[in-house]
Parts: C-alpha cells; structure tokens; sequence
C-alpha cells in the first residue's frame, strides 16, 4: 500500500473520518463497482491507511438502504457469491450534494484557521 | 493486491476463529435485526473475512472489524430498533428447564434417601406438579418421574406460552416508540 503525495503523516481523527466516510465511499463507488472489503482497500490507498473494515460495512450496509447503493451478487469461484456495491441514481445526487457542503465547510474552515500553523511549520517557526 | 484471486483456502483454526466471531455477532444483531437482514449481512462479513484473513492474517482481520458487539451496534443504527432475543430466550429458558429438572432430580434423591432410613419400601409426592417415586424393595432401589399424564407438561407450557406473551407485548412496546 503506498501513500498517496502530498498526504501529511497525521494520525486521523476517528470523528472526522465518520464523517466524511459516506461520501467518501460514494465517491469511491462512482468510479467502480466494489465489494466491501476491496472497497476497504481502496480507501486505505488513497490515504485512510488507518480505516478499519468495521466502520465501512455499517456504512455501506446504511446507504443500501437509504437507496444511495446498488447491489448485486457476483458468482465467485472463491466461495459463496459476492455482494458488489455501486452508485445508484440517488447516490449521485447525494454524492454531489455532500461534495458541494463538503467544499463550503472547508472554506469556512481555511477562512476561520487563517494562518494558523500546522505542526511542521510550528516547528519550523521554532528554528 | 489483487483481491479478486485470493482464493477462499482456510485452515480450520481460521474457519473456527470467523464463524465463533459471527456467531457472537449474529447474537448481537439478533436484538435490532431480522433473521433475514442478519443472514444477508453474516454472510457478507464471511465472505470479506475470508478475503481479509487470507490478506493479512486472521488476527488482523477479526482486530479491524472490532468487537463484535461494537459492530452489531454500528449496524443496529440502520435497524428497526430492539427486538426481543429469541437465541437467548432460548438460551435461559433451556437453562431453566434443566435448573428444574435438577431440583426435581435432588428431590426425588431426597426421597429415596429418606426411604433407606426409614426401611420403607416405596413413597410416593409432587414436585412443583410433577409426579415423582422413589422404592427401596428387595430388588433394588430406584427413582422415576411420571409423564404420562399432560400434567407434568404444565409447567413447560406455562413457560413457553409466558416467553411468547413476553416477545409479542415486548414487540408492541416496542413499536410504539
């Protein structure tokens, strides 16, 4: 698993994270179909190293049933058939609709930290 | 990692390992879900420990999905609200049978005990509607339970009738909330 650039070597927070899983999971279903523990691995390479599964199958469980995912089972020569999430036409909306409150919010955020340091130019700032 | 050719080849500590973890999660979720809903998603948590397990260990993969109680609560936040446990009901009320079974038991031991004193040859009583004997003859000694009669069966119809009466107004409360 490599670390995507310009991702900062901090510990993420579980809250956070909660969050923006959701639309993250949208986001990821948009591009391909996936099962759940792919899925998990998807995430975890694009940065969330730390994602545990247990977090995302209740998730993904939850936008089934709100109608924002699809399934299917695929036959699978490992074992028993595989259940494949994908983006239904409500998860578009709501993907687009979460991105949108999504890049506000962090607006809002930059606007309010303003120049804030963060810990690598706090300790620059010490030198 | 590919994981779509990682093939589903599990020792039997593995197997062992995944199916006592959904079985503590199937009893977890038994309390929010159906019987229905907790199947589709049992297997599904199968099918991705597998997968898991044969990624990065067993140990790894049973550590990332947390307790088991910890995710039946993650997916009882997209169920129907509290359901009355019918695996646990079952659970105490077989714990029960047998408490009963043992009291009958020492009672009639009881009986018997207080014939070899006495020198009597048999007596005959009730235990909590049950018919029960014990004999102390020349041939032998011996205890026996009578359940020819729908009367010994009381007890066990009365508590069966109880724990459905209990799940069905536990449901309408429920219900209502």
């Amino acid at each position: 698993m490599t670390q995507p650039p310009n991702t900062p070597s901090v510990p993420q927070d579980a809250q956070s994270l909660r969050g923006v899983l959701p639309m993250l999971i949208l986001s990821q279903l948009r591009l391909a179909e996936s099962y759940g523990y792919e899925l998990v691995v998807r995430l975890q390479n694009i940065g969330l190293s730390d994602l545990a599964t247990g977090t995302v199958y209740p998730v993904l469980s939850r936008l089934e049933q709100d109608g924002s995912l699809t399934s299917r089972l695929v036959a699978s020569t490992a074992g028993p058939a595989r259940k494949y999430y994908s983006l239904s036409e409500a998860g578009q909306s709501a993907l687009v609709l979460a991105t949108a409150r999504w890049h506000s919010l962090t607006a809002i955020v930059q606007t309010g930290l303003g120049a804030t340091p963060t810990g690598a130019s706090a300790g620059e700032d010490k030198k | 990692m590919n994981t779509q050719t990682i093939e589903a080849r599990i020792t039997f500590g593995v197997w062992r390992r995944r199916e006592s973890y959904l079985f503590r999660l199937d009893l977890w979720l038994e309390e929010s879900l159906s019987s229905r809903e907790r199947r589709s998603i049992l297997r599904e948590i199968r099918d991705n420990i597998t997968v898991d397990a044969a990624a990065r260990g067993i140990d790894a993969a049973l550590d990332s999905l947390g307790s088991p109680r910890t995710l039946a609560r993650s997916f009882a936040e997209t169920g129907r609200g509290s359901r009355p446990s019918w695996n646990r009901a079952i659970y105490w009320f077989t714990g029960l049978l047998m408490l009963w079974w043992t009291m009958a038991f020492i009672y009639t031991a009881g009986m018997l005990s207080a014939l070899l004193d006495t020198g009597a040859e048999s007596a005959e009583s009730y235990f909590l509607g049950l018919p029960v004997s014990a004999f102390n003859r020349g041939s032998g000694i011996g205890i026996s339970w009578e359940a020819s009669s729908v009367v010994a069966y009381i007890p066990l119809m009365v508590m069966v009738t109880a724990a459905i009466i209990a799940g069905k107004l536990w449901r309408v409360r429920i219900g209502r909330r």
